[in-house]
């Protein structure tokens, strides 16, 4: 251990000391997405001296998300967040590895990466991740700090601990469509106490101190400044293996130009107004939040390849229909205006 | 007929347009609360969790009156 003081205020407190810095600087947290959960996390998580911390994102910072993610400047704006994160946290604190991980979780990297970190943290803002990112924690046998937010509401738990109940103990089916940050609207201070909240349960979980919230749900209402928590148990009847992870994770991704020539529906989830249309005979429109009303819509037979802009919604979309038992789903590798450009120029 | 006060939370309580409401049903049970949700709210109950007395029930959880009954749903918000 180095022989300074940058600890010491946190190994003054009996439950930390000196064993307790010990175990901080053999731990390793991976904290899935670098947005308002992760720039409100990762200071103090590197702050705290645990030795590798891991960030998983694909996404570039955008003006919109300066408000709340504090680790971002104006400057910053169309850049990697975690090339970004990593540098503004390895300032912050030289004890500690980062490692970067430019690219979105999904089912085929997920396994590999939570096998190297002892606790996974999701930061991210979609329903289907949690999923993912659950039934690969229970694979893999690592511990999932968890909070959602829904406006001035935050749900806050951990899942998998000592093999206790897991989400989908707590949420045993997807949602159908439920509204993001981007959608819903959040402020700053609101996704800091979340973040907050789930470094509290990491640094429990380290130092083995306190009492984790397995097995329970914090919900927290910070317009009221009210909380409760709701207790739940593990479902026993729920069995996750590989089978099973890779029915339910393992996408298939294919070209634009392969989905064409297979006569694959090209279905845009994108709703009516974004830009650039694109007309084909074999390219429909049903925007993601209308999926599940117009399901009657959409051929059981026929092979179907979604897309959309970014390709977030396209997977939700993909989540969606394979509850409806569609068969031959697949996520297309381009965006909108990639296959605009494609057709049209 | 039994009274029993229900509490909403993030966007079911934005769908039902209350945080909570006082209901009289036939019989308190579970699967009545999930029947009064689609119905009256056209809400899809399948990612709703309801819990009694802040432990989520089951399907065959027994209710009774003054119980605390809270509808949770997962939030996507991060």
């Amino acid at each position: 251990m180095k022989e300074d003081n940058r600890y010491i205020r946190q190994e003054a407190l009996p439950q930390v000391g000196k064993s307790g810095q010990q175990k901080l600087q053999e731990a390793s947290v991976l904290v899935v997405g670098c947005g308002g959960l992760g720039c409100a996390m990762l200071p103090y998580l590197v702050g705290s001296g645990i030795c590798k911390i891991g960030i998983v994102d694909g996404d570039v910072v955008s003006k919109s998300n300066l408000h709340r993610q504090v680790l971002f400047t104006q400057s910053d704006v169309g850049q990697l967040k975690v090339e970004i994160a990593a540098l503004e946290l390895q300032a912050q604190n030289d004890d500690v590895t980062i490692h970067t991980y430019p690219y979105y979780l999904d089912g085929d990297n997920a396994l590999s990466l939570f096998k190297n970190y002892n606790i996974i943290v999701d930061a991210t803002d979609r329903i289907p991740i949690r999923y993912l990112i659950n039934d690969a924690c229970i694979l893999t046998g690592k511990p999932f700090v968890h909070a959602a937010l829904y406006r001035f509401q935050i749900q806050v738990s951990v899942f998998n601990y000592k093999n206790g109940p897991t989400y989908r103990c707590l949420y045993p089916e997807p949602a159908s469509v439920t509204q993001s940050c981007d959608t819903a609207g959040v402020l700053g201070s609101t996704v800091a106490i979340a973040g907050a909240l789930q470094v509290n349960e990491v640094m429990k979980i380290i130092l083995d101190v306190g009492t984790v919230l397995s097995g329970q749900v914090l919900l927290k209402d910070v317009l009221k400044n009210a909380q409760q928590t709701f207790l739940f148990k593990k479902d026993e009847t729920i069995a996750m293996d590989m089978a099973f992870f890779q029915k339910e994770h393992r996408n298939l991704k294919v070209d634009f130009a392969f989905a064409k020539a297979e006569n694959h529906m090209l279905l845009d989830v994108r709703t009516a107004t974004e830009y650039p249309r694109i007309k084909d005979d074999k390219v429909y429109n049903i925007p993601l939040g209308q999926l599940e009303n117009s399901i009657h819509k959409i051929p059981k037979d026929t092979p179907i390849s979604i897309f959309c802009k970014s390709g977030k919604r396209s997977e939700q979309a993909l989540h969606i229909l394979k509850k409806y038992n569609y068969q031959k789903l697949y996520c297309l590798n381009e965006n909108a205006v990639q296959i605009y450009k494609e057709l049209h120029l | 007929m039994t009274e029993i006060t229900l509490t909403y939370y993030g966007e079911v309580a934005e769908k039902t347009g209350k945080e909570q409401e006082t209901v009289q049903l036939e019989n308190i049970e579970i699967p009545e609360i999930m029947k009064y949700l689609e119905s009256t709210y056209a809400l899809n109950t399948k990612g709703i969790k309801i819990a009694v007395n802040h432990e989520l029930a089951t399907q065959d959880t027994q209710l009774k009156a003054n119980d605390e009954i809270a509808i949770l749903s997962p939030f996507a918000g991060g």
